[in-house]
């Protein structure tokens, strides 16, 4: 869904919020009212914290209840005061800490750890964190517990969620005047002043053809016919911008391509993930969520609505009378767990990354890390979840409903179960919550959550949702982080254009309004290609100065070459179906079958989301994976020939291969070529193919029937008769079976068969080298039946019986037996009945490694090409306006939009 | 030293920017703000590679590379310890069925079920203190591979090629084979979870032997090499020409560049996998079967620089010898072990062994007490074992790792991992510094928080260096 441009998010470490300490947590000396060097916060994080526990906690902390030596080590202030011999910390010195004595096994009665002295590395770090003053965040409460800035402590969860941003309501700015008449909206003017105030000149607008085809990517995920480019970029109507606007914003294909984006926030798959002894793993009505989704958006169902029936659709539509209980999905569909607790994580999850932009689930097993989130949110909306549950009989196999008996639940002390803490009681988050004391009450409260989401009170609702939007639109993020919008995220380089464009949103709701307006803004239609200059600049074009050039996603490519080989299918909503079969499947990506246990390659290979978690953007690699499918793929293949022949169609000679290669420019970039590219590619047309070696299908090299077999005499066989039949996935010589004398029982399978009844009439598994080569035969024999007189089996080749065993009642494994064999010559393994025709079934396999004069090798093998009738695939070797229509899909023009 | 972390990372993403030029990382990827290019090595290291033979199913350790005499001296009686809770009910004590025998100048015994193995056994170093959390196939799987036992996360062959990247743009970096289908958990076992999709690993079923069946749209029987390289042509030039007005997006040429590599990968991976090449004594030395096979593309594979190789003996579980374990494991075993001394005679030969590590085991081991009869699983059968979590025994040989020893050590029957006691998270951050990776400092930031293979846990087993 999203492209994000920037790495900032790296140096969180260099960023962390400067922290406030009391004076009675302050070490060696440090003035109160002065912060704690983040820096140097961090390397006791990185470094020294998890090296203490390590090494040190056992016998040194309040939890383990061990303090050897009068020593605990889990307080900085414990730390610092030392043991039974006095002070082991001399910060700013370590040549004067008995620490460093002690772990450099200097002391000679007193070495630490005891079990195996820490490694040079270790030793090194505890010595460079001593010398750069000690610094330890490590705080000490009442209780005895160990608590830090940085993951236990109080300090920074009772921080002011005020003094984030993100925290604070969006407001309207007022916008400088208008600078240019070319501008309407303050967005604009804000992203034009700070621009300016940067020093950095904006691009203008974008050209017609440039924009058409930029829109109905944003906005449809389509390319636009070249009918459509011209249209609209000769018009000389003042609105007909707004007005193709508005067009796309009515199209069907909107609610898919906002819906799909929307699926990456909800995780959306089509399947529970893996179930326990092959159970049925389908997500039952999966694609009723999804159409809901596509729905909303076509209607421009206002978002608010939108969450409340995500969250709460049993009770604004208990009955589905208006089909709302689908939408309950986004809480559902997530992946089967086995431990329930583990679903409620997955729902938490879900609800407060992708609705509030919070990592909310980072608060399971202990306070969040940076956010004023303590664990105690947590298992408030884990009480809200568990409360809630699936009905035996609802309107939707989606629905959830209140448990009759709402319960809240226990904070889970290091998020294990066996570990119980005080209960909870259900209600929102700490950090958003007025009134301290206010619990939810109206059953399983999620409801009421959804109430405290939906809501223009909400700070992060709105700027989350349209953060989202800007970025699928714009093509950078506003606000880097889409899904966490914590103290670590830094406002956007221009904080004015997302209050704004929330705050409005927030009155209504409406996404096609906000769409809209994105569209319409200058910023949109601003020119994709820069300057040097501006690049150096600003290279992550925050200041929104010049437009993001985009490539595909999945969706939008997958769908344009089907829109250009005229094969899409623009049918709405429905069973997902499968588009990893050999020909293409015609319906929108969006359509496509999600299994998120076995997700197929091809969506991992073109970036798709992952379906296993919300996900907050999409990836956009190039892996060669990618070439092969466009360039080898048997879809691909039958997308250029049905390119090709929408051309063909329409052309005619003379000057045939001039107008095709027009007509095909047309069909698929949407422009015309220029003479150059005419030159060369009709040059190309004229160049002369080499056929590709056709591959052999292995199951057509063998043939089944019955044979005459003159073991005594020669090695032929004679009067080979083809199988006519195939039931039951074997050949056999009548429909009846069995059938008359001599061939009553005969037949030939998979693994084996039975033999005709007459001594000199055998079957006959007959393989025909398609080329002059040279076979390595190896098979296995087996009669089974301890009666009769057995089956005697043969191998013939050129006239030559080159192996020949009767077994009963045994087993045999024959070979290799090395067999030259030229083109067309045959290859038969011949079973016969022997004197008697009873108790004559058999089994028999044989694998075939065959090696050509130039060294190319294959393997034939009875069983895995052993095949009932079947239509040869005819394969049509690609010609070059076809190969042509396949390189223009791949170019970077077709993949790329301006 | 002080912000290593941040200042590696920060020149990295330097290099990249400076056109690094590896397709994948010129397109910088990000989520939340993240590259995923390679992560710098913190550590000097010899293992490039690794080689994972996966015993899944769970094979024994007391009938491979644990014998206990007590087994002898207890058979059939009550065991003189508690039997620990496993999966099912277990009675008295089983003896192994099979004869051991010292190998080598180390003198490491080891079964005859594994004798081409014991060969090498002055390389191999043997960890018999494993244990992992649950007696279950399905979470210790998870946890063997992911470190996770029930929630999502990147297997460690994904962990791997995120860290140390692709040596061979040509091939994935992470590739996993298992013949005839899948395992248990399927494509959990080598997912990529939160990591980008190029880290899951690329699948193989070695069921098919034909370089097309193996490797989607290798080839193409519509367009021969001749014309696809003329197509190629027409392409380069069609999109320099797209590139020559939009000269500041370096995404253009690297894809621009893909389609090359794809065309050359046509040839490369075909020749990769394409054990005919290999001389007949060589496949002889490997010996039969699908996993011979594995092993030998495998060998083909690292030497083409692919990082991680995970190998499974089967689909399914064909360890998981509930009954009938003599015949069993010694069938599973005749599956694997002349492949796997072959294996690491040919690494030796090549002198790709000190680059490459092998990691054998399953997800866990099984009870040296012999499992209950059950209808309808061993219904009149007592000659199995149940699952065993609490110790069990991996080896690993080569990249760096001391041979010729074993750590850690289970109780007298072989039930409980006892001395130096290894968990699989151990394993993991062991495997990590073999490779030049702090396990944790390999980490991954997503949805607000750094991810590592080890989670929170891990300690490095420093016996295992040499």
């Amino acid at each position: 869904m999203i492209v994000l441009p920037d790495h900032k998010a790296f140096f969180f470490l260099l960023l962390l919020p400067a922290f406030v300490v009391s004076p009675s947590d302050t070490l060696s000396g440090q003035n109160p009212a002065t912060q704690l060097n983040p820096d140097k916060v961090a390397f006791f994080e990185t470094h020294i914290r998890p090296l203490l526990i390590k090494n040190c906690y056992e016998c040194h902390s309040r939890t383990s209840g061990e303090s050897e030596g009068g020593l605990l080590m889990d307080s900085a202030a414990a730390l610092l005061k030392g043991g039974n011999r006095g002070a082991v910390l001399n910060p700013g010195k370590p040549q004067q800490s008995l620490l460093m004595k002690v772990v450099n096994y200097r002391e000679r009665n007193l070495q630490m750890p005891p079990d195996g002295k820490l490694s040079d590395r270790d030793i090194e770090l505890l010595r460079q964190w001593i010398e750069s003053g000690a610094i330890d965040p490590r705080l000490e409460k009442p209780d005895g517990s160990e608590h830090s800035v940085d993951s236990d402590d109080n300090s920074h969860l009772d921080r002011d969620p005020s003094t984030h941003w993100a925290f604070n309501l969006p407001v309207l700015h007022a916008a400088a005047a208008l600078p240019h008449a070319d501008i309407e909206d303050p967005i604009d003017v804000f992203a034009a002043s700070a621009a300016k105030q940067a020093g950095i000149t904006t691009s203008p607008r974008a050209d017609r053809k440039t924009l058409a085809r930029r829109l109905y990517f944003d906005l449809t995920g389509l390319p636009p016919s070249h009918d459509t480019i011209e249209k609209f970029s000769t018009s000389t109507r003042p609105d007909a911008y707004q007005r193709l606007v508005n067009h796309l914003l009515a199209s069907p294909t909107f609610g898919e391509r906002f819906g799909r984006h929307w699926l990456d926030v909800a995780r959306y798959a089509d399947t529970v993930g893996y179930a326990l002894g092959g159970k049925e793993r389908r997500l039952t009505g999966s694609e009723r969520y999804r159409d809901w989704t596509i729905r909303a958006f076509s209607e421009d169902m206002p978002y608010d609505e939108m969450i409340r029936h995500q969250l709460s659709a049993d009770r604004t539509d208990p009955r589905n009378e208006r089909g709302n209980l689908e939408a309950m999905g986004f809480l559902t569909l997530g992946r089967q767990f086995l431990n329930p607790l583990d679903t409620i994580d997955d729902r938490i999850d879900v609800i407060t990354r992708g609705l509030l932009g919070l990592t909310v689930a980072c608060a399971r097993c202990h306070d969040h890390k940076f956010d004023p989130i303590p664990t105690e949110d947590y298992y408030a909306l884990g009480g809200i979840i568990a409360s809630s549950q699936r009905p035996k009989d609802g309107a939707s196999p989606l629905m959830l409903t209140d448990k009759p008996n709402p319960v809240d639940s226990p904070v889970l002390i290091r998020g294990q179960i066996s570990n119980r803490g005080e209960i909870v009681p259900r209600r929102f988050l700490t950090a958003l919550r007025d009134d301290p004391e206010s619990r939810f009450t109206d059953g399983s409260g999620r409801k009421e959550l959804a109430e405290r989401i939906a809501t223009a009170d909400n700070p992060l609702t709105a700027r989350v949702m349209v953060n989202r939007v800007w970025t699928t639109l714009v093509g950078r993020p506003l606000v880097t982080n889409p899904s966490d919008f914590g103290f670590r995220t830094e406002p956007p380089a221009v904080p004015e254009i997302l209050d704004d464009l929330a705050k409005e949103f927030s009155t209504q709701w409406s996404l096609k309004k906000l769409v809209r307006r994105i569209v319409l803004s200058k910023i949109y239609q601003q020119r994709a290609s820069t300057t040097q200059e501006a690049l150096k600049d600003d290279p992550d074009n925050q200041f929104l100065a010049r437009g993001n050039r985009k490539r595909r996603d999945f969706e939008s490519l997958r769908d344009s070459i089907l829109a250009v080989s005229e094969t899409l299918d623009l049918a709405q909503g429905g069973s997902p179906v499968t588009i990893t079969l050999d020909t293409p499947t015609p319906r929108r990506t969006i359509y496509a079958m999600i299994d998120r246990q076995n997700l197929p390659a091809l969506f991992r290979t073109f970036d798709f989301a992952s379906p296993d978690a919300h996900s907050p953007g999409r990836y956009f690699t190039t892996v060669p994976q990618q070439a092969l499918f466009l360039m080898n793929s048997p879809q691909m293949m039958a997308i250029a020939k049905a390119t090709a022949s929408v051309v063909r169609r329409q052309t005619a000679p003379p000057n045939e291969s001039r107008s095709q290669v027009e007509l095909l420019f047309l069909q698929v970039l949407g422009r015309k070529p220029a003479q150059h590219e005419l030159d060369t590619t009709t040059a190309f047309l004229k160049q002369p193919t080499k056929r590709p070696t056709p591959d052999t299908d292995a199951r057509s090299l063998w043939a089944y029937g019955v044979g005459k077999v003159s073991l005594k005499q020669s090695g032929a066989i004679s009067d080979f008769h083809p199988f006519q039949f195939f039931q039951d996935g074997r050949w056999q010589a009548a429909e009846e079976f069995p059938t008359d004398f001599p061939l009553g029982h005969t037949y030939l399978g998979k693994r084996g068969g039975h033999t005709p009844s007459e001594p000199t009439l055998g079957t006959v598994r007959r393989y025909t080298a398609p080329r002059n080569e040279t076979v390595n035969l190896q098979g296995k024999i087996s009669h089974s039946s301890d009666q009769g007189d057995g089956v005697v089996f043969s191998i013939h080749a050129s006239g030559k019986i080159i192996y020949q065993t009767t077994q009963l009642h045994a087993k045999q494994t024959h070979g290799p037996h090395i067999i030259p064999l030229r083109a067309g010559e045959t290859l038969d393994l011949v079973a016969t009945p022997g004197r008697s025709s009873s108790f004559d079934s058999f089994e028999w396999t044989a694998t075939l490694q065959t090696t050509t004069p130039s060294g190319r090798s294959y393997e034939r093998d009875t069983q895995n090409h052993f095949s009932g009738p079947f239509t040869k695939d005819k394969i049509q070797p690609l010609d070059r306006l076809e190969q042509l229509a396949q390189i223009l899909i791949l170019s970077n023009e077709f993949a790329f939009i301006d | 030293m002080l912000n290593y972390r941040t200042s590696a990372r920060r020149n990295f993403l330097k290099t990249c920017g400076a056109g690094f030029g590896s397709v994948a990382l010129t397109d910088l990827l990000a989520q939340e703000g993240v590259s995923t290019g390679e992560v710098p090595l913190q550590y000097p290291a010899k293992a490039k590679h690794v080689i994972h033979l996966f015993m899944n199913g769970g094979p024994s350790q007391v009938d491979t590379f644990d014998p206990k005499s007590a087994l002898e001296k207890h058979h059939g009686k009550t065991a003189p310890t508690r039997n620990l809770r496993t999966e099912r009910p277990t009675g008295n004590v089983l003896k192994s069925p099979y004869k051991f025998q010292r190998y080598g100048e180390c003198g490491l015994p080891v079964s005859e079920i594994f004798s081409h193995t014991a060969a090498h056994m002055d390389d191999i170093c043997v960890i018999r203190s494993m244990h992992a959390d649950v007696p279950n196939h399905e979470p210790s799987l998870m946890l063997m591979n992911t470190g996770e036992s029930r929630l999502v996360r990147p297997s460690m062959g994904s962990w791997v090629s995120y860290g140390l990247g692709s040596a061979n743009e040509n091939l994935p970096s992470f590739v996993t084979m298992c013949p005839g289908g899948y395992p248990i958990k399927e494509s959990q076992n080598w997912q990529n979870a939160f990591l980008p999709g190029k880290y899951q690993a690329t699948y193989i079923n070695t069921g098919a032997k034909q370089v097309e069946e193996l490797i989607d749209h290798i080839r193409n029987n519509r367009v021969s090499q001749h014309d696809q390289r003329q197509q190629l042509d027409l392409l380069q030039n069609l999109n320099r020409e797209h590139a020559s007005t939009r000269e500041d997006d370096k995404r253009l040429e690297s894809r621009l560049d893909s389609f090359e590599l794809a065309y050359r990968m046509q040839s490369e991976a075909s020749t990769a996998f394409d054990i005919q090449r290999e001389s007949v004594a060589t496949r002889k030395m490997y010996g039969k079967g699908a996993f011979a096979r594995q092993a030998l593309i495998a060998r083909r594979l690292v030497e083409r620089g692919v990082r991680f190789v995970q190998l499974y003996t089967g689909s399914g579980q064909p360890w998981d010898s509930h009954d009938d374990l003599a015949e069993a494991h010694r069938n599973v075993a005749r599956g694997v072990d002349q492949a796997i001394g072959a294996l690491l005679s040919d690494l030796k030969r090549t002198g790709m062994l000190d680059s490459t590590l092998v990691l054998w085991g399953g997800e866990f081991g099984r009870t040296p007490v012999v499992e209950m009869p059950k209808e309808g699983s061993n219904q009149g059968k007592m000659n199995g074992r149940d699952h065993n979590h609490y110790g069990f025994t991996c080896w690993m040989a080569g990249g760096g790792v001391k041979g010729g020893q074993a750590i850690g050590a289970t109780d007298e029957l072989g039930f409980q991992a006892v001395e130096n006691r290894v968990h699989v998270h151990d394993l993991h951050a062991t495997m990590l510094r073999l490779l030049g990776y702090d396990h944790e400092r390999l980490t991954y930031r997503y949805a607000g928080r750094d991810f590592r293979l080890t989670d929170v846990h891990g300690k490095i087993i420093e016996q295992v260096f040499t």
